[in-house]
């Protein structure tokens, strides 16, 4: 890649969760590395909360968001009770990233936020999923329309680079996607199945360590693995589903015996995710034991039938700050390398 | 796969026209047993097995009885063997008490058969779990008999558990 010497690209971020401060912590430690191997400087001049926002015009110091931790309000950037949906037209930014927690039901303000970007000129990253399993092909257009790239790596398996395999797969054609995309379902019958442990158990076990929370219905009952699978299948095979097309069916019902009289057959009950033949669903399958969808514990695995080279199959952590952290810089450094290069 | 089996007269070259037939409407010939051993009445039992495209099995199997009979060869079996595929599924609620013969009846009207059944059972009252092994020619997609077993489950409150 070869870029103008020196480019400065500004960014704005939304959201200073867990994703976001990964991604502030990320981008300090990579920051070096950019501008002497690629020759960019990323600069940060928004970073907006619920309640107010961080803005410097010439970027915001990192070093300071990062030690200031909970007191970045005390910061000298701070401007209480400035929100984004009012402030992002007006920035002068290349690149929006969006990181505010999932609204299941609306995909609000991240879908206002993201269309704010859009209009006025600023490519959009984003690991918000609701935006893109309810609406789209309408962001994909407006993208198009206004000439502006839009990528979200991060909110499908985290860090395994599933949605670039859209354009590292051009010359195939993808005719299904089978997967595993929720890391808490996976755990709990992973656990069921080398334990022996009941549903509830398994389930308080993985809300112990931190892998299901506490109100674990969007996981469990299939929400989350669905909403994953209508990007992928829109995105890959270039459906226009939303996620009122997934028959989901979740796992709160499986008993022991399910999982016991399966693996006396050498096979595992797993929560699969599947798109194949116009249809979403998301449902309990029994797997086998050998099969590339076996895996355990937290991970994630993602299996795209090709049509000239059989199956391909990803497979990492799909979740966690870092990791989710890493998608965003990638998608940062694919937009600059579209944008920036000569 | 097809068998026929014949009784053949013994002279040189019956064999060789029982078999034009076969070969002339498109048959591959698998094996062929003629055993001398098993002669009666100066006849000899033969037993092939072919494979015929499945294009060609409505047209041409007929056509392969009639030459042979009108070659005055006695047929004794002319059969279609169709290959078979297996699949797996988990049912789990009242399995039994919700009639499980009535279950494996309506599967057997898709064209499957229920080959084996493995359970796990609690008390009679309680709900349990049943592992069904289905066999089902390999003409017969396996998509329509999950879709009829999906609608037993759903009228029986069974949960219903694919292979993948």
């Amino acid at each position: 890649m070869v870029l103008l010497a020196s480019k400065i690209i500004k960014t704005i971020l939304i959201g200073k969760g867990n994703v976001g401060e990964s991604f502030i912590n990320l981008l300090y430690e990579k920051n070096n590395y950019l501008n002497q191997k690629l020759g960019i400087e990323i600069k940060v001049i928004a970073i907006f909360e619920i309640d107010g926002a961080l803005i410097d015009d010439d970027g915001i110091n990192l070093k300071e968001i990062i030690e200031s931790k909970e007191n970045f309000r005390e910061l000298k950037y701070w401007n209480k009770g400035v929100l984004a949906k009012d402030k992002i037209k007006e920035l002068n930014a290349d690149i929006l990233i969006e990181t505010t927690p999932t609204n299941v039901k609306t995909g609000e303000p991240a879908i206002t936020h993201i269309k704010e970007a859009l209009k006025s000129n600023k490519d959009v990253i984003s690991s918000n999923k609701a935006p893109f399993y309810l609406k789209y092909h309408e962001l994909e257009k407006l993208a198009k329309d206004n000439n502006r790239l839009m990528r979200f790596e991060a909110t499908v398996g985290s860090a395994i680079p599933c949605l670039a395999m859209e354009e590292l797969l051009n010359g195939n054609i993808i005719e299904g996607i089978y997967a595993i995309l929720n890391g808490t379902s996976n755990y709990i019958l992973s656990r069921m199945t080398s334990e022996g442990i009941s549903f509830e158990f398994a389930l308080k076990e993985a809300q112990e360590l931190g892998y299901a929370e506490a109100d674990p219905t969007l996981d469990i009952e299939g929400y989350d693995a669905a909403g994953k699978l209508v990007i992928l299948a829109n995105k890959l095979m270039g459906w226009n589903k939303t996620i009122d097309d997934v028959e989901i069916q979740g796992i709160s019902k499986i008993k022991n015996q399910v999982v016991e009289l399966a693996k006396s057959e050498d096979v595992l009950v797993k929560h699969l995710a599947i798109a194949e033949s116009d249809k979403l669903i998301v449902e309990p399958r029994l797997v086998k034991k050998d099969s590339p969808l076996a895996i355990n514990g937290t991970l994630n695995v993602v299996q795209i039938k090709t049509r000239y080279a059989g199956d391909i199959i990803l497979t990492g952590r799909g979740a966690g700050g870092n990791e989710a952290a890493s998608a965003i810089i990638n998608d940062l450094l694919y937009i600059v390398s579209r944008r920036f290069s000569n | 796969m097809i068998i026929l089996e014949a009784l053949l007269k013994d002279q040189p070259g019956s064999l060789i026209e029982f078999l034009k037939p076969i070969s002339e409407n498109g048959g591959n010939i698998f094996g062929i047993i003629h055993d001398h051993n098993k002669k009666k009445n100066n006849l000899i039992p033969v037993h092939v097995t072919f494979e015929l495209h499945e294009e060609l099995l409505k047209t041409n199997l007929p056509k392969i009885r009639e030459a042979l009979e009108e070659k005055g060869i006695k047929i004794s079996k002319l059969t279609q063997e169709l290959a078979q595929q297996e699949m797996k599924v988990i049912l789990w609620g009242h399995v039994f008490e919700s009639d499980i013969v009535n279950t494996v009846k309506r599967i057997a009207e898709k064209g499957a058969r229920v080959s084996e059944i493995r359970a796990k059972l609690l008390e009679v009252k309680d709900e349990s779990s049943a592992l069904l092994t289905i066999e089902l020619p390999v003409s017969i997609d396996k998509e329509t008999i999950l879709d009829t077993i999906q609608q037993i489950c759903k009228e029986k409150n069974l949960l219903l558990f694919k292979s993948e």
